[in-house]
């Protein structure tokens, strides 16, 4: 089968960490920010467990 | 190893045939389900064909009897090709063909229906059938996992390794999702369902489909894959994220805040690595190709709507946006946009590239186009529609009208889903005639041969087919089976200790016990959830949020992923199990516009002549939120305090009374419906007495209790006082024919206060204002009669005979001339306003 060329270009590479700093960065934004605005309570701690 | 090696051409046909089979009799399911929505009415009666058990035959064929079949027919096909060498044995490849279809699809379709099943999503088998698919599953490894393994491990091809990690661990979460729920109760278990819920779709599914994408697009376009690293990147980060999801089916639950966060942010991953994968799909493949080959055009639609419903399940998965959708018809556009639209569409692009090169396959492109565009049109509409209607049921959930109103206005989405089902069906039809019709090829099929694999250079253990497989496969198993089982299990366990209040009325009576396994068998919990989420819409319609103490003894939990009914964790608190025997004789007895099935069968021809099964179920909903008490009851009041009634439009009342109350109080107020009859006590004849507002008002806010009317305080005010007018302009006491007089109007006053004095007062007052020594002792509590004024006829009806359900007794002893007495005396009593008969309702 075709697998394709199996060295890695840098702007490759640079796709790959860039969604990974990506992901990074949305996952802080959405824990940190956007889900506690939105149900205070729950995320105050209330919640068993946390 | 040299030479041609031989493509299990008959076993590809075989399980082809089957796919197409299970695909279409899977949808036949599906559709069924889909109209029993609008018409309950449809297949009703027979317990083999209620709505729960064919729901389950739905997923899991589409799940083993098409995707499965499909996939095996693929991988007879892919893997001497992948491995360079052929599958382990044809005889095996046989037993494993009537393992799968004969046994497990036939066999677990068959007892579903008989009512054997298990409430597991993804898993409703029953376990003996999860056993026999366990055992196929090893056969899968030895069969296609073997063959793949001996081959030069650097040699493997990113399609072998999807198809190796997929085998493997799917094999292991699968007696996960099956076992585990079962011996570890509630939210405990729920970690477990959840991992089982995502990888059958995550680990079984999506392996191979991409494993189809992998091979087709340049086995079509002649070209390698874009990128290998990209596949490789791809391939470690999917079978990395995608196990740890599954706790994304529970946000706002019991399950500790810790792991919902985990859920989440790998989720998030889940949709980035999904944009890696898809990007070097498609940067494999020219567009004027795809168009070319239909079936790479049904692949390369698969790899588009990968991307869409990644990144919409991604977005789903975000607590903040969670809390919206979840439950509602968004959801099941979501996974129909999965299954369909990436899953199907991939196997189908496979089925159809493998069948034009088997020998003995008929092959009519001209129907394999037809079916392309059907099930594309279908498709896209589908999820449109069951997108809005989500959309709109979120909205009504997180204001304050009755449930019902949420399923009132989804039946337009829910009858265009049925009807774009058939355009769906057609698609698969049109497939099914692609691969039954049309010219057999005569040719044999193209050898592999052995020698012709490129020379790879060797590379390190960590690159080797072992080290993918165990570590794709085993090592993250562990990973997601200790990060969403055992860790959140442990700190569950711990927190259950601690919290459980020392008198919870926590096990179930044998009867409970045994409603429990029907509310199981009949599906209930894939419409009505067993889990009040942290979230303040939840909280306000059905009260305090499940804790995980209350759960600890659900084996296995129900607590149910989509609500068309209303959540029922507080079902002790809400209604009486007189009204649950009727609803569950008829639904529409007691809600008009329910869609919910009904299970006459349970009863012997009536509401009020239930059988065991009846009883033991209307027991265990009764015992449900019964341990947090009745404290943890929603607290939703909304209605203005002042009634307005004045202001009410009784025409339009009459509109809302007919949505709500008619089941009940029959279409004309006078309680003549057969399920208003079955209540205990029954319901009220709202024609046979006059009653002031504050009574009519004070009903419609907070229901009445001790009987099954309950609180309307959710409905909009405008929608409360007019539906008050029409009930007050119901009222006809009507009076005494002069010719049925027994005595004098004041003497029969006379008379009648002493019966009431000697009789009627310790519960109804010595003014009638049913406050009585004994009242407090009675629910529901006396009639007050300065509220509400009885026409003789129902007077002399409840005296002589009682009121089933309530403190009245029977007075047979009394004479025709003391009734007629007390009657009157009673009806002196009244402070509210005489009403008149009935108006002239506006059309």
């Amino acid at each position: 089968m075709g697998a394709g060329p199996r060295a890695a270009s840098w702007p490759q590479r640079l796709f790959v960490l860039l969604l990974l700093l990506l992901g990074m960065l949305i996952s802080v934004t959405v824990i940190r920010v956007i889900d506690p605005a939105a149900e205070p309570r729950a995320e105050a701690g209330r919640t068993p467990g946390k | 190893m040299s030479g041609a090696i031989r493509t299990e051409a008959r076993l590809i046909r075989a399980h082809g045939y089957a796919a197409i089979g299970g695909l279409l009799l899977s949808a036949l399911f599906g559709l069924a389900v889909s109209l029993k929505f609008h018409a309950p009415a449809f297949l009703n009666g027979q317990a083999w064909l209620t709505w729960g058990r064919l729901r389950y035959d739905h997923t899991q064929g589409i799940l083993y009897a098409w995707l499965g079949n499909a996939f095996l027919a693929f991988l007879y096909y892919a893997l001497p090709r992948l491995a360079r060498r052929p599958v382990t044995s044809a005889r095996l490849g046989w037993a494993l063909f009537i393992v799968w279809n004969v046994i497990a699809v036939l066999g677990g379709w068959t007892l579903v229906l008989a009512g054997v099943s298990q409430p597991l999503e993804w898993a409703e088998f029953p376990l003996a059938i999860a056993g026999v698919i366990e055992c196929a599953w090893a056969l899968i490894i030895l069969q296609f996992g073997l063959p793949l393994l001996r081959r030069g491990a650097e040699a493997i091809y990113v399609s072998g390794w999807y198809l190796l990690g997929g085998v493997l661990f799917t094999s292991l979460a699968y007696p996960v999702g099956n076992l585990v729920p079962r011996f570890l109760p509630g939210a405990m278990g729920a970690g477990f369902s959840g991992l089982w819920i995502h990888d059958a779709v995550g680990l079984f599914i999506t392996p191979f489909a991409l494993a189809i994408a992998y091979f087709v697009i340049p086995a079509v376009s002649r070209r390698p894959i874009y990128s290998h690293f990209y596949s490789m990147v791809g391939f470690w980060l999917l079978f990395l994220v995608y196990p740890l999801n599954g706790i994304h089916h529970y946000l706002y639950s019991a399950l500790p805040m810790s792991s919902q966060h985990a859920a989440e942010v790998a989720s998030i991953y889940q949709g980035l690595d999904v944009i890696l994968v898809v990007t070097n799909l498609l940067l494999s493949i020219r567009a004027s190709e795809a168009w070319a080959d239909v079936p790479l055009r049904f692949v390369w639609t698969s790899v588009m709507l990968y991307l869409v419903v990644s990144v919409q399940g991604s977005l789903q998965a975000v607590m903040s946006f969670n809390r919206y959708i979840h439950f509602t018809d968004w959801v099941i556009g979501h996974s129909h946009l999965a299954m369909i639209g990436f899953a199907s569409f991939a196997a189908m692009g496979a089925l159809a590239h493998i069948w034009q090169q088997t020998p003995g396959a008929r092959f009519h492109p001209g129907a394999l186009a037809w079916s392309y565009w059907l099930l594309t049109v279908g498709l896209c509409l589908m999820v449109a529609d069951l997108t809005a209607a989500g959309l709109v049921q979120a909205g009504l959930w997180r204001g304050t009208l009755p449930w019902i109103e949420s399923v009132r206005v989804s039946r337009p989405y829910w009858i265009f889903r049925t009807l774009d089902g058939l355009v769906l069906l057609g698609g698969f039809v049109a497939f099914g005639l692609s691969l039954l019709r049309g010219p057999a090829r005569r040719a044999q099929i193209a050898e592999v041969d052995a020698d012709s694999h490129e020379a790879l250079p060797r590379r390190s253990w960590l690159g080797s087919a072992y080290a993918a497989t165990f570590g794709a496969g085993l090592l993250f198993f562990v990973v997601s089976f200790v990060a969403l089982g055992i860790l959140p299990a442990l700190r569950l366990r711990a927190e259950i200790r601690e919290s459980t209040p020392p008198a919870a009325h926590l096990a179930l009576s044998p009867a409970e016990r045994r409603g429990r396994a029907i509310y199981a068998r009949e599906g209930c919990a894939y419409c009505h959830t067993q889990q009040v989420r942290e979230t303040r819409a939840d909280m306000l319609r059905f009260g305090a949020p499940t804790a995980a103490w209350e759960t600890q003894r659900e084996f296995p939990q129900m607590w149910g992923t989509r609500r068309v009914g209303p959540d029922l964790a507080r079902e002790s608190t809400q209604r009486r199990a007189d009204w649950q025997l009727v609803h569950l004789f008829d639904p529409r007895y007691t809600a008009p516009d329910s869609v919910m099935p009904a299970y006459p069968w349970m009863f012997d021809g009536a509401p009020d002549r239930p059988g065991r099964d009846a009883l033991d179920l209307a027991a265990y909903l009764g015992s449900l939120g019964r341990a947090a008490g009745s404290g943890a009851g929603p607290a939703m009041c909304v209605a203005p305090s002042s009634p307005g009634m004045a202001k009410g439009d009784p025409g339009q009342g009459r509109r809302v009374f007919q949505h709500n109350c008619a089941g009940c109080h029959g279409e004309g107020g006078v309680a003549d419906s057969p399920g208003g009859q079955a209540l205990s006590p029954p319901a009220f004849d709202l024609a046979a007495a006059a009653m002031a507002d504050s009574l009519v008002w004070r009903a419609l806010r907070q229901g009445v209790p001790g009987t099954s009317m309950p609180s309307w305080a959710g409905l909009p005010a405008a929608d409360l006082r007019n539906v008050a007018a029409y009930t007050l302009q119901l009222g006809d006491p009507g009076d005494l024919p002069a010719a049925e007089r027994r005595a004098p109007p004041d003497v029969l006053l006379e008379a009648g206060k002493r019966v009431y004095d000697m009789h009627c007062t310790a519960c109804h007052g010595d003014t009638g204002a049913g406050d009585g020594p004994e009242a407090g002792r009675h629910e529901p509590r006396p009639a007050a009669f300065l509220e509400m004024q009885p026409s003789y006829p129902l007077a002399r009806r409840v005296i002589h005979s009682g009121v089933a359900g309530t403190a009245m007794s029977a007075w047979p002893l009394l004479t025709p001339a003391e009734i007629q007495a007390v009657t009157t005396y009673i009806r002196s009593l009244y402070r509210g306003p005489q009403r008149g008969r009935p108006v002239e309702v506006r059309k």
